[in-house]
């Protein structure tokens, strides 16, 4: 009876501890969707297929799921020095994130959603570049 | 005609008024990060809860009485209790997902916040419930919910490789990037999409409701067994379009306003208007179920007065228990945690909690002292004893599973 549960246990202690390197590959694939729902829904607004009340909701939405991958990446605690550089690398492209989501929602408000393409189309490379090199 | 007219009905609101924001959610992540991977599960739900439906439909039609009077009888009060305790807790947490699907459904359309809409929405449900006919309320959000239609119409515009989608459905495996622990935690959580306990519940209330009796059985039999399967490919269409469109971008579906881009993308802004409709008739339609089962359980099991057949000043206590869960659902959302966090666990739950409702209602059918020669016959007690051990599989897996893959993260 011990015996089992002493495995599920482990099991649990084991695989429920993520590390820093999964935390951060995990936080960058959130920001990595969010990203790249921004930009379906700013395209789709270019082209006359959603309404602003959905494109809103949906950089809204992401803006909340960057935020989320930002306060997950800011409470880990390396434990080298190149776990520190990559957190801090990663921070760097959650805020760029964070950055061309507010542009695209701004450009959306004034009714020029091509303005709002261009940045998050920068930082989805630049994700999808960090996402390759994490593995 | 007029019986042909009953019977179109009674599929159409079937088909209409079997996705609600489990089944949205669930299967638009599922379709996201799995493809069709996981289709068969909802071949095996469908099945599952058509069974479900027609013997506790049958109870009710045959006995005259309802799921927990006769739980609560045939069972004794200390099951019936902790039977009780676990389905009303799933069915809170179900009220309090729908409400805040409506919430978000409404923010899809106006852009205003969730949070001012959840009290709005508590009240419409409440409304309803109060004012309006049963047949009427069942029927009106069933039609509506329809209009989800476009998710199929949406995943031909799209021209998909249906051979890959057809080799992803029969060829079930684990994408890349992707645990097989993760897989089954999604499997379990579309199974328990698909055999919400609340389904169960309404469905044989509502049979009292409408005051069913064994000539009525024929025409249950036909909404369940031609409505929901055509609500199942509802699901199959949900998955499908994430697949397609979110998929490939690597889009893990966490909001409701991701399930709808694949339908945009498909057909523009009248696309989009079906979808949504079809989201808030869903959602909507789904919480006065749900709202219903809640206070059909309690009043039930304690044997208060119940129905809507009754006037409210008639049925107090059963309608002041439902004002209850709407408040309680509404004080949930409104502490600011996401309706989508809340959906995706009470799927969960509902899977974790279904042998305390699928036993004692396959007890019941076999029973012949409440069901005489309406007892389960060979076949459907074979398959009875088969979903029996599925749902006692699913349930023993679900915590441990959500606890090693972090709920599904």
């Amino acid at each position: 009876m011990l015996a089992p549960a002493a495995s599920l246990v482990a099991a649990v202690l084991f695989t429920g501890c993520a590390s820093v390197p999964g935390e951060l590959r995990s936080a960058l694939q959130e920001t990595n969707a969010a990203v790249q729902s921004a930009r379906l829904a700013v395209r789709l607004d270019v082209t006359h297929r959603a309404t602003t009340a959905v494109v809103d909701t949906t950089l809204t939405d992401a803006l909340q799921e960057i935020t989320s991958a930002a306060a997950t990446v800011s409470q880990l605690d390396p434990s080298t020095s190149a776990e520190a550089t990559n957190r801090q690398a990663a921070l760097r492209l959650i805020r760029q994130a964070t950055d061309a989501v507010n542009t695209a929602r701004g450009a959306v408000d004034a009714d020029r959603p091509k303005h709002g393409q261009a940045d998050l189309g920068t930082v989805g490379e630049s994700l999808a570049r960090a996402l390759a090199r994490a593995g | 005609m007029k019986r042909i007219f009953g019977v179109a009905l009674g599929i159409l609101t079937a088909i209409g008024g079997f996705v609600d924001i489990g089944d949205l959610v669930t299967n638009a992540v599922v379709g996201s990060r799995f493809g069709l991977g996981l289709v068969w599960v909802v071949l095996v739900g469908v099945v599952g809860i058509c069974l479900f439906a027609q013997m506790s439909g049958r109870v009710a039609a045959v006995s005259g009485r309802a799921t927990f009077e006769i739980i609560r009888e045939r069972l004794g009060p200390r099951a019936g209790l902790a039977n009780l305790g676990a389905s009303f807790f799933i069915n809170l947490m179900t009220v309090t997902a729908e409400i805040g699907g409506i919430a978000l459904a409404l923010q899809l359309i106006t852009s205003v916040d969730p949070m001012l809409w959840m009290p709005l929405a508590a009240f419409a449900v409440w409304v309803v419930i109060w004012r309006t006919k049963f047949s009427l309320l069942e029927n009106v959000t069933g039609l509506l919910g329809l209009t989800l239609i476009v998710f199929a119409v949406a995943l031909f515009l799209l021209d998909p490789n249906w051979g890959e989608l057809a080799h992803q459905a029969s060829q079930p495996s684990v994408p890349a990037g992707e645990e097989i622990r993760t897989y089954w935690f999604y499997a379990i959580a579309l199974f328990g999409a698909a055999m919400t306990p609340y389904e169960v519940f309404f469905f044989s209330s509502g049979a009292i409701e409408e005051k069913w009796t064994v000539k009525d059985l024929g025409q249950s039999r036909l909404n369940v067994l031609v409505g929901f399967p055509l609500g199942g490919l509802l699901s199959v269409a949900i998955a499908g379009c994430a697949a397609v469109v979110l998929l490939p971008q690597a889009i893990d579906v966490t909001s409701l306003s991701q399930v709808v881009l694949p339908v945009a993308k498909a057909g523009g802004t009248v696309a989009l208007a079906f979808v949504l409709i079809g989201i808030l008739a869903a959602t909507f339609g789904a919480a006065l179920e749900t709202t219903l089962s809640s206070g059909y359980t309690l009043a039930q099991f304690f044997g208060w007065s119940w129905g809507k057949f009754r006037s409210p000043a008639k049925a107090a206590r059963f309608h002041l228990s439902m004002i209850i869960c709407l408040l309680i659902g509404v004080a949930v959302l409104m502490t600011g945690v996401d309706p989508i966090l809340i959906t995706e666990y009470s799927v969960v739950f509902s899977a974790i909690a279904l042998p305390l409702t699928y036993l004692p209602i396959l007890i019941i059918s076999n029973d012949p002292q409440y069901m005489g020669e309406h007892v389960n016959g060979r076949v459907t007690n074979g398959f009875a004893l088969l979903y029996l051990v599925i749902i006692l599989a699913a349930a023993l897996a679900a915590i441990p599973l959500m606890i090693i893959t972090g709920a599904g993260a």
